[in-house]
């Protein structure tokens, strides 16, 4: 049975289908990317996996649980975990507040009143720091860090909440090559352990980190295999890759 | 090699030092007078406490604090009121008499007995604000919004208090012809008592949020201030938070409410006045709303001020604390609290960039 599972999958504004009777199946510890160019509704696709917009129709599940109508915090409490595309990050707060408002055992506001020093979630926040390069940086506020670093800390945000499934929107958005590159290295560590669904514009990126890789296309699904069956594929040629394939920002 | 300003231990031993100086006020104090203005500044001061934690931490800029203020002032103004009444011979306050009422309305009935009074005073308020808060945060009203409902709803509960005039005396208020009576005691306003029975509660109420801030529920509702749907993403149910925030500053304005009436034997529409409810943010943004102790101070200051400098100018002093509001959120946006969080970080080793801590 598949981990994630979206069966005609469509959301709709008036006429205008942005999600098109979308089908897509991610298996447990696999990495799989979602690639597309812009405007191929890969966005609002995790957006509506995660609940942030209404679906128009089709059936979601989650390990078997039809999570289609669910709201948002409630699908995260089932096992999925998304990072935004432009970086979300509570920039007030240090990077260690940060990780450990991620570590979510408990979510009950009462409960939480007499949750003090949860050693816990201290050893999993220096744990997770140092998966994502900012073990020297717990005592930095966020709005303090780097680009790269405050998509690096939203990325140990999520994985501090040791979720079912990882939803990454780009997560190498504005980073430089070393950036993106020591990113690859981050997730090529998870493969296996955790399952994660990548957004990416990056061709070099999904290279390096990619096992499937699924292709859309205004909406609707248009190829799925590895990246070497998807750079030969010819309509994805066609529709995204053009000549120039190493940067596909369409 | 940090800022001593973020050090917890140096946090809680700077509180110990502010509530033990303000103990001893009334001992260095002789005029009863003053010991007595001193005693409504401590109350103020909790309205600014109430502010600090709703929207300093809470991220939730209310107007609407006064409600709460207000309906407990009037909870402990009917319970005082009605301690000067005798079922035998005087069974209704007075003025109910002139506005034509034969008999005691069913309003009034539980406040005969003053710890239930009491008790409704603080009761009441704090669920009015957790039912406010349950319906504008499940439906995700936020920023400006929610001072436009808190406002709007201050007023309703203003035009209320001011038209019922059978019920609540109206614009002249109640004004209850003896000072609180608990049980053998009789609670002089003027008195050093009734300063350290504010006192006690203000410091219970400030060090009780002090320590929540620090758990982990004071974590997550500075995260819901910083980003509410990162903080949904995260699998926290914002609305909840919210709401718990809400009523926990509404539990606050009503202690005020409540102390207030002790202390000035009086309750009026102006309770409920929009104007009273927009200072009380005036003097957290002075003090530093992301301090609790700071928003306390700016509400001794700018009411010292006042009390000082209100006489001279009369309603010129309004000038100069828009003013001081304007400069305030231009130039120290954090109030004397971040003032004096910089200047600690310059003692402080020239660190690179400032380690921030917890709540303060």
């Amino acid at each position: 049975m598949a981990l994630l599972e979206l069966k005609g999958v469509t959301k709709a504004y008036d006429q205008l289908k942005v999600v098109d009777n979308f089908d897509l199946k991610v298996h447990r510890g696999e990495l799989r990317c979602l690639l597309g160019p812009n405007g191929a509704g890969k966005t609002t696709t995790i957006d509506l996996i995660t609940g942030r917009q209404k679906i128009s129709g089709g059936v979601i599940s989650l390990e078997g649980n039809v999570i289609t109508h669910w709201p948002e915090h409630m699908r995260v409490r089932a096992g999925l975990s998304r990072k935004f595309q432009v970086p979300a990050v509570f920039k007030g707060l240090t990077v260690r507040q940060n990780l450990e408002a991620a570590f979510t055992r408990h979510t009950n506001p009462v409960r939480n009143m007499f949750v003090f020093r949860d050693r816990e979630a201290r050893e999993r926040v220096e744990e997770v720091a140092l998966r994502v390069n900012l073990a020297s940086r717990l005592g930095v506020r966020a709005d303090f860090l780097s680009h790269g670093e405050t998509q690096w800390l939203e990325i140990g945000m999520v994985l501090t909440q040791n979720p079912r499934i990882l939803l990454m929107d780009e997560p190498t958005a504005g980073m430089t090559v070393q950036e993106t590159h020591r990113t690859g290295e981050i997730f090529n560590t998870l493969k296996g352990t955790h399952t994660l669904l990548v957004v990416e514009h990056d061709m070099g990126f999904v290279r390096q980190i990619a096992d499937r890789v699924t292709v859309m296309h205004m909406g609707r699904f248009l190829a799925e295999g590895t990246i070497e069956e998807i750079e030969r594929n010819e309509d994805v040629k066609r529709v995204y890759l053009g000549g120039g394939k190493h940067h596909a920002h369409a | 090699m940090s800022n001593p300003y973020h050090n917890p231990k140096a946090q809680w031993a700077a509180y110990l030092v502010f509530f033990v100086v303000l103990a001893c006020v009334p001992l260095m104090v002789e005029n009863t007078f003053t010991v007595n203005l001193l005693a409504r500044f401590l109350v103020l001061g909790m309205l600014a406490l109430s502010v600090s934690l709703v929207w300093g931490y809470g991220g939730i800029l209310s107007l609407g604090q006064g409600i709460a203020f207000g309906l407990a002032a009037y909870g402990m103004g009917m319970t005082m009121q009605m301690q000067a009444q005798d079922p035998e011979s005087m069974p209704i306050p007075s003025f109910m008499l002139t506005n034509e009422l034969t008999e005691l309305p069913a309003l009034w009935e539980p406040f005969w007995h003053a710890p239930t009074g009491i008790a409704l005073a603080l009761i009441v308020p704090t669920l009015f604000f957790a039912a406010l808060g349950t319906i504008m945060f499940q439906a995700r009203v936020a920023g400006v919004f929610v001072a436009i409902v808190t406002l709007a709803m201050l007023s309703a509960w203003y035009s209320m208090a001011f038209d019922m005039q059978p019920y609540t005396a109206g614009f002249n208020g109640i004004s209850p012809p003896n000072p609180l009576q608990l049980g053998e005691y009789s609670i002089d306003p003027y008195s050093a008592t009734a300063y350290w029975i504010a006192l006690a509660c203000l410091t219970v109420l400030t060090l009780g949020l002090k320590a929540l801030l620090h758990s982990k529920f004071g974590l997550i509702i500075q995260a819901v201030r910083e980003d509410p749907e990162r903080a949904r993403f995260l699998g926290y149910s914002v609305a909840a938070y919210q709401v718990s925030v809400f009523t926990l500053s509404g539990f606050v304005a009503a202690v005020a409410g409540v102390l207030w009436v002790m202390i000035v034997q009086y309750v009026s529409p102006t309770a409920l006045e929009v104007s009273f409810s927009v200072t009380m943010v005036i003097w957290a943004a002075v003090g530093g709303r992301m301090s609790l102790i700071g928003a306390i101070i700016g509400a001794f200051l700018v009411n010292g001020m006042q009390s000082f400098l209100g006489d001279e100018l009369l309603y010129g002093f309004l000038l100069v604390l828009g003013g001081l509001f304007i400069v305030i959120v231009r130039f120290l946006p954090n109030g004397l609290a971040g003032l004096l969080e910089s200047v600690l970080g310059r003692f402080g080793k020239r660190a690179a960039p400032s380690d921030a801590g917890g709540p303060v």
